[in-house]
């Protein structure tokens, strides 16, 4: 095995990908969905055979970006101080923003990520029926501006790609979905946008007050911001990213969207927003102001703390199914800023792994959570039980998602919470007592949802549910073959997030 | 070409104690993965699998256990399972976790005892359990917890002990919801994964602790550290506190010890496992693994005396008042597990460990005995059985060698591990513990053979739509495991004698100097005096009812409540839960959306003030279109003026 890798690296073959010749496996990974979307635009949609066709297509898009971002994550090696994949063309000359892409061991698992649960949630939307082409345009779409912001190395992309992917999944909600799904997207998009904002506010200050005009990422964490311009942009960030991740007391969007929007919307949002708001945190306040960040660090970390123990306890008192999950989330998100207000590797190291282990349970969870309120009509545990009955593959694909949720080792998320532990104890030892208090809440939260929704008696009226069909069990399956695996062995995305993180450090000068 | 690869390294190399001890823990894994895969639709073969599987690794952990005591040494096979180089405080150094088996004596005779209860519980459950409709999955995580237990009795490093740890508390879980149709065995299943959470998140921090002063986690490089002074007396306090805190969630002692009762709402065969050698018995491994530690520490040794003496006489009392059969018996456990904490208290890890062993045999036998005798009996109610004396002989003798056992009466193997215990308790430990043990082995004593002559002397109640004449023994399948267990349980004391020269005493402390016991009188009478007494006043009250139960219970009513209701703990706690927590959960999602009522109502008036004027609509929520509206244009305009800006200026 030793001499197989020995051999590896001395090969010329992705040794150093992208540093020398030109590379277009980023823009591959991005550009394919929309390519597969402008087709749809072409494909008729009026019979159930040529809506199958139209779904093929869309599912042969999601796959071919996800096997890109497989090859770009084996093509991918130890990177120090210089991004891999590197792209970059002029795009707006006069302000210096420029089409520039590259990714880091920071940013390389979340476009993993998110081309992963990007193909899950065309998967998960099988059975949408009603305007299928608007729907699959529009998530494809998505996927492009989502994994354009973890891909994006300038800022003026960054945002524009982010107010895309925010425009897309407002539709998304607002067109497919619950009852109130029209409030939910309007409450999803005032947040968000709102947090948009804010981060373009941020961008601008530091174009200006940049020593020459660029909005290269790069570039700019050269520079330094201190004082009173550093914290004000550090806060700015800090805002727009919190809003982004479901900061508690501005985290019920959140539960709002998730509750309302359709199954596969409802994964992404959880799944993949939040995401980009942890992944600004890290990259943006972290990376661009570490002074400014490590001064106020105590007040972050609060912040931080909030959000595991409300998030542990708003998950106890939630009788809808779904709000429950995404309340869980905004516990684990708190998780994360808290690693982020540590500023230690190894925590960081956790969390950027938490994430990545988060997105699937997140999906697997979502996924059965929905599938019950699709075939028993409603999500409120008030009104369910028993459902292990009908739905014996339902229910074990719900008791292992919980059990990774909650950290049960073997599942990645149990890596990861630990890794985040440990690193942060040595900065914030009372914090991560909190922390795991808060954990303790999330943990009863779901133990009790699982009770709920699947054990005891079966109700009447549900005497006739389905269980979950082949397709649900597939992709649910497959997202936990790969908690288990990365759980077994973490090394398989450790060490490239550790070297991001290192130089991610390093270069903020830490 | 294999002997020639095999030779090269020589015989100890390859077949060295932690290379079998690596064939033990899998076996139960691979039947896991094997039944999953392959044969989950055929219950009979894919019990089977798991039996024979298991069988494996209790082959090899005789082997181990063998190799051990011919040559006891210390060997450790550790793997990585993350590494990498971080750049803290400006020093590289490594951040490590490491998969690691250690073969000691500790590891075999744990070892030992873990696989040979999971087989035996296994064959009793291929019969009891044969017409349940969860028949498979049971024997996928009975194989699972015993590859989980496996893993926490042979982990060298804190690491490894958590990540199986928390696998057994998993198990757990899905073991006593095994009849998840059953509200109280769900209730059951969450109460005991929660209230052992609590414990395991006690030490995690105690981890995190460890971790953060030592910058280690392995057990043997730890021992010497404890003591070097990097962490002052109330820090190691502190460190061993958070590790008992785990023990304590684990084996069930007071006050974490609620849903050991409760969990006899799982299949008896589980309620035999983890209360023989699976959860129930980690803490008390825990304690004595990490020993090194609380040595240091009088004052953790303390707690741990007074968490296991309170722990076996409270557990002893609510035994008392308790008319469920197999709730006494997982009363008993705790009584049990609380005695062998008080060893580990009186620095007697050897004669914990001794106690570990005995108390696997004679309580999965007691417990197996019952289980046959409730489904007899269609009941478990200690009341609605009586005179199954002479109904069920063969069951009454198994019973009554398991319970004399279980008591310590001499010479049964309980005889030997008590005396070990008392031993220790008149060499280190102090008036408190000492009448504490006496106060705790009194109460057992009366407590079992209350159990003992409640069902099987006097005269059978008779019950409507029930015919207690035909009551007959169980099927041979059924009454053989416990058999086998009362035999050991008679026989097991041998491996204490001190006249062995590697009695297990002295084996398993072969590193702690100066831990061997002899027989002495004060000892003797220390262990069977207080028990002959309760095991009298058991056969006065409840054997020859000399005074009538009836009116015992109605002169004692004042204690006789309480003690029923274990003191109200249980109730308190979920009092606390159902009065403090919940209530506060939902005033939080109450003002979740009173905030977002606030901010939405604020998010109008900021578009209103901006000028953004928009038709007034019967949703609140459409005025954040004006919030929505100013701040893109806002931004769109900052960036159009940037761009604009620029250009003049370049």
């Amino acid at each position: 095995m030793n001499q197989l890798a020995a051999l590896a690296q001395t090969a010329p073959i992705g040794s150093t990908p992208g540093g020398e010749f030109p590379t277009l496996l980023l823009s591959s990974i991005l550009w394919v969905p929309t390519i597969a979307a402008v087709a749809i635009l072409f494909f008729p949609a009026r019979t159930d055979v040529e809506r199958d066709r139209i779904k093929t297509v869309a599912v042969s898009g999601a796959s071919l970006a996800l096997a890109l971002a497989v090859v770009m994550w084996y093509g991918f090696r130890e990177q120090f101080t210089q991004f891999a994949y590197d792209e970059s063309h002029p795009w707006i000359k006069a302000v210096g923003a420029a089409y520039h892409l590259g990714v880091d061991g920071v940013s390389m698992p979340l476009v993993l990520l998110a081309t992963l649960l990007f193909l899950v949630a065309v998967l998960a939307s099988w059975r949408v029926r009603e305007r299928l082409k608007e729907y699959m345009v529009l998530l494809l779409l998505t996927q492009t501006a989502i994994t354009g912001v973890f891909a994006a190395l300038d800022y003026l992309l960054l945002v524009a790609f982010w107010a895309m992917a925010l425009i897309g999944l407002t539709l998304l909600i607002a067109g497919w979905g619950g009852r109130r799904r029209v409030p939910a997207a309007w409450r999803f998009f005032g947040f968000t946008m709102g947090a948009w904002a804010l981060l373009v506010l941020a961008v601008l200050i530091m174009h200006f007050k940049a020593t020459a005009p660029t909005f290269d990422i790069g570039t700019l964490h050269d520079q330094v911001f201190r004082g009173t311009i550093g914290g004000l942009l550090l806060w700015l960030t800090v805002a727009a990213f919190g809003i982004t991740l479901a900061a508690v007391p501005l985290h019920g969007w959140l539960l709002d969207t998730v509750s309302e929007a359709g199954t596969p919307v409802a994964i992404l949002v959880a799944g993949l927003v939040v995401k980009l708001g942890a992944y600004g945190l890290v990259r943006v306040s972290l990376g661009q102001f570490p002074e400014p960040l490590h001064r106020v660090n105590t007040a972050i970390m609060v912040i931080g703390l909030v959000s595991v123990l409300w998030g542990g306890l708003s998950a106890l008192g939630q009788d809808n199914a779904k709000r429950l999950v995404a309340a869980l989330t905004v516990s684990q998100m708190g998780l994360v800023v808290l690693a982020v207000s540590s500023g230690r590797q190894v925590a960081l190291d956790g969390a950027l792994l938490l994430l990545f282990a988060h997105g699937l349970i997140v999906a697997v969870l979502l996924g059965v959570v929905g599938l019950v309120a699709e075939r028993t009509g409603t999500a409120s545990l008030a009104g369910l039980g028993g459902l292990a009955a009908r739905m014996p593959r339902g229910a074990v694909l719900g008791v292992v998602g919980a059990l990774a949720a909650l950290g049960v080792p073997g599942f990645v998320g149990f890596t990861g919470q630990l890794m985040l532990l440990v690193g942060s104890y040595p900065s914030h030892r009372t914090g991560t007592m909190v922390a795991v208090l808060g954990l303790l809440l999330g943990a009863a939260a779901l133990l009790t949802m699982l009770q709920r929704l699947f054990f005891g008696s079966l109700a009447e009226s549900h005497a006739k549910v389905r269980d979950a069909g082949t397709l649900e069990v597939g992709y649910a399956s497959g997202l936990v073959f790969l908690l288990v695996l990365l759980g077994l062995l973490p090394a398989l995305l450790i060490d490239n997030i550790n070297s991001g993180v290192l130089s991610l450090l390093i270069r903020a000068g830490a | 070409m294999l002997t020639a690869l095999l030779a090269a390294r020589g015989p100890l190399d390859t077949w060295s104690p932690t290379f079998i001890e690596l064939l033990a823990l899998f076996a139960p894994l691979v039947a896991f993965i094997v039944i999953l895969t392959f044969t989950i639709d055929a219950r009979r073969v894919s019990a089977w699998i798991a039996i024979v599987f298991t069988a494996a690794a209790l082959v090899a952990a005789v082997l181990v256990l063998a190799i051990e005591l011919v040559h006891p040494l210390h060997l450790e096979r550790n793997s990585t399972y993350l590494t990498f180089f971080t750049n803290e405080a400006g020093a590289a150094s490594q951040f490590k976790l490491e998969w690691g088996l250690v073969a000691d004596g500790l590891a075999a005779v744990m070892l030992v005892v873990v696989t040979a209860i999971s087989l035996i519980v296994q064959l009793y459950a291929r019969e009891s359990m044969r017409g349940d409709s969860g028949y498979v999955r049971f024997f996928v995580i009975t194989a699972f917890l015993t590859f989980a237990m496996e893993g926490v009795v042979l982990a060298d490093n804190y690491f490894a002990l958590l990540f199986f740890w928390l696998l057994v508390s998993a198990c757990s879980y899905l073991l006593i919801g095994h009849w998840w149709q059953r509200p109280a065995a769900a209730s059951a299943a969450r109460k005991a994964f929660l209230v052992t959470l609590i414990g395991d998140a006690g030490l995690l921090i105690g981890i995190l602790y460890v971790y953060f002063r030592f910058n280690e986690l392995n057990f043997q490089a730890l021992a010497p550290q404890y003591a070097g002074g990097k962490v002052g007396a109330t820090g190691l306090f502190i460190m061993g506190g958070l590790v008992l805190l785990g023990a304590v969630g684990k084996s069930a002692q007071f006050p974490l010890h609620v849903w050991l009762p409760d969990s006899t709402e799982g299949p008896p065969p589980t309620a035999a496992f983890l209360q023989a050698a699976g959860t129930a018995v980690a803490g008390g491994y825990l304690v004595a693994r990490t020993f090194s530690l609380f040595q240091v520490s009088p004052r953790a040794l303390l707690a741990v005396g007074l968490v296991g003496g309170g722990t076996a006489v409270l557990a002893g009392l609510w035994a008392l008042a308790e008319r469920s059969l197999p709730r006494v018996i997982a009363y008993l456990t705790m009584s049990q597990m609380g005695l062998v904490f008080l060893a580990l208290a009186a620095r007697g890890v050897g004669a914990a460990v001794f106690q570990l062993v005995t108390h696997a045999f004679f309580t999965a036998c007691v417990i197996l005995v019952a289980a046959n005798l409730v489904s007899v009996m269609r009941t478990d109610s200690l009341f609605e059985m009586g005179g199954l004396w002479r109904r069920l002989p063969l069951s009454a003798w198994t019973m009554l060698i398991g319970a004399a056992a279980l008591v310590g009466i001499p010479p049964l193997s309980g005889f030997w591990s008590q005396t070990a215990i008392a031993a220790r308790l008149i060499q280190n430990g102090n008036a408190v513990l000492i009448s504490l043990a006496m106060v705790a082995l009194f109460l057992s004593g009366l407590a079992a053979f209350r159990l003992y002559f409640l069902v099987f002397s006097g005269e059978t109640v008779r019950r409507r739509r029930f015919e207690i004449d035909r009551i007959r023994e169980p099927r041979s399948q059924l009454t053989t495991p416990p058999m086998v267990l009362a035999a050991v349980a008679i026989v097991a004391g041998v491996i204490g004698l001190p006249q062995i020269r590697r009695n297990v005493v002295s084996f398993v402390t072969l590193l702690v100097p100066g831990s061997a016991f002899s027989i002495t009188v004060p000892a003797v009478a220390l262990a069977t005096l207080p028990v002959l007494a309760g095991v009298v006043v058991a056969w006065l009250i409840y054997g020859q009812r000399l005074v009538p139960a009836s009116m015992l219970a109605r002169r004692l009513t004042p204690v006789y409540g309480p003690l029923r209701h274990a003191f109200f703990l249980d109730f308190a706690y979920r009092q606390s839960i159902r009065r403090g927590l919940v209530p506060l959960a939902r005033a939080a999602n109450r003002a979740e959306r009173w905030v977002d009522h606030v901010l939405e109502r604020g998010g109008a008036m900021a578009g209103t003030l901006g000028g953004l004027r928009v038709a007034p609509g019967p949703r609140v929520q459409q005025s954040w279109l004006g919030l929505l509206a100013g701040l893109v244009a806002m931004a769109a305009l900052a960036m159009v003026a940037a761009a604009g800006w620029i250009k003049v200026k370049g």
